[in-house]
Parts: C-alpha cells; structure tokens; sequence
C-alpha cells in the first residue's frame, strides 16, 4: 500500500473546512477528523452552489458515491486500508467508462452504453484502491475541438475567472478539482487534455509515459497518443492516483523525495522569452526556475529538436486517428457533431497514408535525437501555455493551439506534469510544464513534489469560488 | 486582456491558423474567397472518399486551408536526412 505523506500540511479551506488535497483528506479520514461520508457531503455542498457557475459535472451518481463512502467508513472501523484514496471523493472524466453514469464524451452519437456499461480497468483500479467516485466530469466532445453550443454541447468555466475558458479537454477535471466538488480524479491527455486545465485552472496533472496506465474502456482520441493522467491539487496527490492505476505503483511515490539537488533542468528559450510569450508568463516561469534552482537544481539552457516538427506530427497523427475512429460516425451524423470537431476531423480526411507513415517514421527519429538530449538533462522545462487562460468568448482552436507546448511530448510518449507557479497580473493561474524521458514519472513528480513544499500556489482558492461559497453557507 | 504572443513558432503556426480558420467558418464567420481551383478539386475529392458531406462553406474553407496544411506535412519529409532506415513507431515508447 503506497503511503501519504504525513509531514503534509492539513491544507484545509478555511471557508468550509474541506481539506483541499487527497493527502489533508486521508490523514483527516485516519485521525477522525472526518468521516468518508461527511467528506462526500462537504463535496456535495459545494457542487451544490458552485457547479451551476463552472458546469464541471457531466452527471453525478450521489447515492453510489454515499454507498462507497459508507463502505470505505465500514473498513476504517474494522481496521481495513486499502491506501491514501479510501474514502475520498474524485470524479472521473466522461471518456473513461463507469458502470454507474452513463459516458457520453459530450457527444450525442456515441453507441450506448459505452463499454457494455462496465467500468474501464483504471476505475476498476480507483473503485479498489477505495476511492469514492461521485460524478462524471465534463469533457470537450470526443476530447476534441472547442465547445460547440449550437449542437448543445456545455462549455466548463473557469473557477479563477468565470468568462475564462478551463483549458481541454479535460475541462471539467480541472475546473471541478479547483473547486473542491471533488479532490481530483482521472483525465485523459491525447495532445495536452491533463496538462492544459491543470494549468489554466491551476491545479497539477500528468501526463504518464505511455502505455503505463491501461486504456482499456476509454473512448479513444488518438490510439497511439491517448493515455489516461492522474489531476489533482499536488504533485503528491497525482502520485497516489498514479499509484492506484499504473503498472508503476509504489515507485512512483517512492521517488518523491523532495530534493532536486544536482538534478539538470533544460530551458529551450524559444519558450519561455517574453519575445514568445505573455509577459507573466515569462516572468512566472524564471521565479520557478529561481525556486529549483534554490534547492540546488541546475539550469542548462538546451534547444528542443525539430520542435515545430514535431508539434504538427502531434496534431496530423492525432487528427487521422481520430477521422479513422469518427469516419462511419461522421457519415451518418454529420450535423451532431459539434463545428469545432468536425474541422478537426477533416484535417484526418486531408491527410494521405504516406503522410500519416511519415509523421511517426518522425516521431521515432525525433524520439532518437531527445534521449541523447536526456543524457545531458535530467529533464525540460518550459511554460504549458504562453498565455494564461484566454476567454470564452471568441475561443477559437488555431488561437489554443497556438499557446500550447504540451503536444511535443505526447508525440514522444513521455511524462510531463503540468503544476501551478502563480498568477499573471489578471489573478489567472500560470503552470509550469516538466517533462523527462519514457518511465521517468517519478523524476518529474518529484520536480513538482519539490517546488510545492517549498510553495503554496497549489493551495490556493479561487477568490471567486470561495467569496461564493461564503455567500451561500 | 490575455496578450497573444508576440512571434511563436512560425511554421507550426501556419498549419494551426488554417484549422482555427476551418473552425471559423464551421460556425457561419465571414470569410473570403480566393481562387484555389486545384486546391479545391483536391479537397471535394478527398472529402467525397472519406464520405461525408460538409456544406459549401466547409468546403471553401477546407480548400483555403489546404495548401498550408499540405506545406505543414511536406515539412516533415524534408527534414529527413540522416535516418532513411527508421521505421514508423506506432507505439511508443519501447521498453527502458
């Protein structure tokens, strides 16, 4: 059984007393300060007031969610633990099948139910380990596009700024565990859907090396891109999730030892001048680095190989995918699909077999050229978006796209986290992206590990949020 | 107000404004023609194999995008140089 830490500060929101994080929550669960049930409740009090204003929630399975919570009160009364998730409340994202809410992915063509209405094996995973689920989360449709209302389709706001968009797809992981309707859960990241509403909405989340967490039950995206990620408020936290789903288990919270001392840290300043991104940003990013560096890391200024390359492999692999998945969809039900989506998929019908063979031929002669980079460097560091959180109004994907770094390290199958590292000017959060090479998770959970110790941005509330909640209680 | 970014990286950005462009017009925003005639031939044909069936508008939109989006894939077989023998890796990583 993997451990929590318990150095840990309590991180309890003072507004209602809901610890903010999953180790606050299980050190909470053990001492008796809560049970799992008045746990669930404070989450339910919460989504009560607030989910109206993010729309995190795709659908809610309350008295499922009260029978586990009472099932995880009955083993902490006989001496049972099955880990740091007993008891705590998460939701999962709705591409990833649960025998107990029906998964949509945001979509009104997509065969029901999904999965024969089984759990996919990470909840199998999350459901053993002890954890409460207490909803589906709100996805982009298909993990894909932008938000569509013509065809229906719910936009998630973001906590920190309400005419803000989240960040995707995973839109309403990241909005919901800000919030503190649940303490965190499972993503799924194709080209940066964990990482981008981390950052946006500033909470932390992985992307693990591909192919360690099984994708069994998830709507696919991207077959060779797709992979299930861990978001929460801490780095820790997503170790523990990391733990209950992986074929990693223990290493992963094993390696977070809080010392990055000796450990390198590439910066390719293409990304992080403010030549090249927003100006808090920029300055954002260098505190970050003045912080790693103060627990003894070392900055090595590297230059990410066929970058732009790369970046559009992501996409073009990601796309044709994608259009081989949707093609017989899009055939019979073109107009349910939302614009956004149906622009992405084209890009797939554009896209030739030779084209689609060259772009991962470039995949695996790029992958070639970055594990020489990371015998020199330990791991990269650059900013997850350029920009913080754009508008609702007048989102458009070419502009998201634009200010995302994350698809570089999909298209390797390498880890990154996303974790937060304060605020622009406006109050909107700013994420640090650390990536390393394939099965190196703990190394970068470590680097977040070791920045939040030492700082509090993961804990903080959106103003917004909070003065809400005080009106309502 | 969020500033954009003052230069990103120029070539990856070309392909990415060509598909917010594909989205724009998806939801009825005003665009202008121009004259793609082959583009456009290329794109009806390769839109009528797939089978499905966007509108005219979708379609001209498609086709104004079609050239950035075929300059972005070119890019990736002119950086080959020193690795004709890599295969595709459709599943990565391998093992550690």
């Amino acid at each position: 059984v993997p451990k929590f830490r318990d150095d840990d500060d309590l991180g309890v929101s003072p507004i209602d007393g809901l610890p903010l994080t999953i180790s606050a929550a299980a050190r909470g669960l053990r001492s008796g300060r809560w049970t799992a049930v008045e746990l669930l409740e404070l989450t339910h009090r919460r989504t009560d007031i607030l989910d109206p204003l993010v729309h995190a929630f795709a659908s809610q399975c309350r008295e499922a969610a009260h029978r586990a919570a009472g099932l995880a009160d009955a083993h902490f009364a006989s001496g049972v633990d099955r880990g740091p998730l007993q008891g705590v409340p998460v939701a999962i994202k709705d591409m990833i099948a649960t025998a107990d809410a029906p998964t949509r992915a945001q979509s009104s063509v997509l065969e029901q139910p999904f999965f024969d209405g089984r759990d996919a094996t990470v909840v199998e995973r999350l459901r053993d380990s002890g954890a409460v689920l207490t909803g589906k989360s709100v996805t982009m449709e298909f993990a894909l596009g932008v938000p569509d209302a013509s065809v229906g389709q719910v936009t998630t706001r973001n906590p920190f700024d309400l005419t803000r968009w989240t960040g995707g797809s995973s839109t309403g992981m990241g909005a919901g565990t800000q919030a503190g309707l649940f303490l965190g859960g499972l993503g799924t990241d194709t080209a940066g859907s964990v990482r981008l509403p981390s950052s946006m909405c500033g909470i932390t989340g992985l992307r693990p090396t591909l192919g360690t967490v099984p994708n069994e039950g998830v709507v696919p995206l991207a077959w060779s891109l797709d992979t299930v990620g861990p978001m929460a408020r801490s780095a820790h936290d997503c170790a523990l999730i990391l733990s209950a789903i992986s074929e990693q288990k223990d290493a992963v919270t094993n390696g977070l030892t809080g010392s990055v001392q000796g450990l390198r840290i590439g910066i390719d300043e293409r990304m992080s001048n403010v030549d090249v991104c927003h100006q808090d940003v920029a300055t954002r990013t260098d505190e970050a680095l003045g912080v790693l560096k103060g627990l003894g890391a070392q900055v090595v200024p590297i230059e990410l190989p066929h970058y732009e390359e790369l970046s559009t492999v992501a996409t073009l692999v990601m796309c044709s995918e994608a259009f081989a998945y949707h093609r017989s969809r899009l055939q019979s039900h073109w107009d349910r699909y939302g614009a956004g989506t149906r622009a992405s998929l084209l890009l797939g019908a554009l896209t030739g077999s030779a084209d689609y063979v060259q772009a991962q031929r470039v995949r695996r002669a790029v992958a070639s050229e970055v594990a020489d980079l990371f015998s020199r460097v330990d791991v990269v560091a650059t900013p997850t978006t350029l920009a913080p959180a754009p508008p609702v109004e007048g989102l458009d994907l070419g502009g998201i796209v634009a200010l995302i770094t994350t698809p570089y390290w999909s298209a390797l199958g390498a880890p990154a986290v996303s974790f937060p590292i304060g605020f622009s000017s406006e109050g909107l959060p700013v994420g640090l992206q650390v990536a390393g090479p394939p099965f190196a998770d703990s190394t970068v959970l470590r680097v977040a590990d070791a920045y939040q110790r030492v700082t509090g941005h993961h804990l903080l509330e959106s103003p917004e949020m909070t003065n809400r909640l005080a009106q309502n209680l | 107000m969020v500033q954009p970014p003052s230069a990103t990286c120029a070539g990856r950005l070309n392909f990415f404004r060509e598909v917010s462009d594909v989205v724009g017009s998806f939801r009825g925003d005003d665009h202008t023609s121009n004259d793609h005639e082959p583009s456009e031939a290329i794109v009806r044909g390769l839109v009528a194999a797939a089978g499905v069936q966007p509108s005219e508008a979708e379609i001209a939109i498609l086709t104004e995008a079609y050239l950035a989006h075929r300059a972005a894939i070119d890019r990736l077989y002119r950086i080959e140089t020193t690795w004709s023998s890599t295969p595709p890796s459709f599943l990565l990583p391998g093992p550690p």
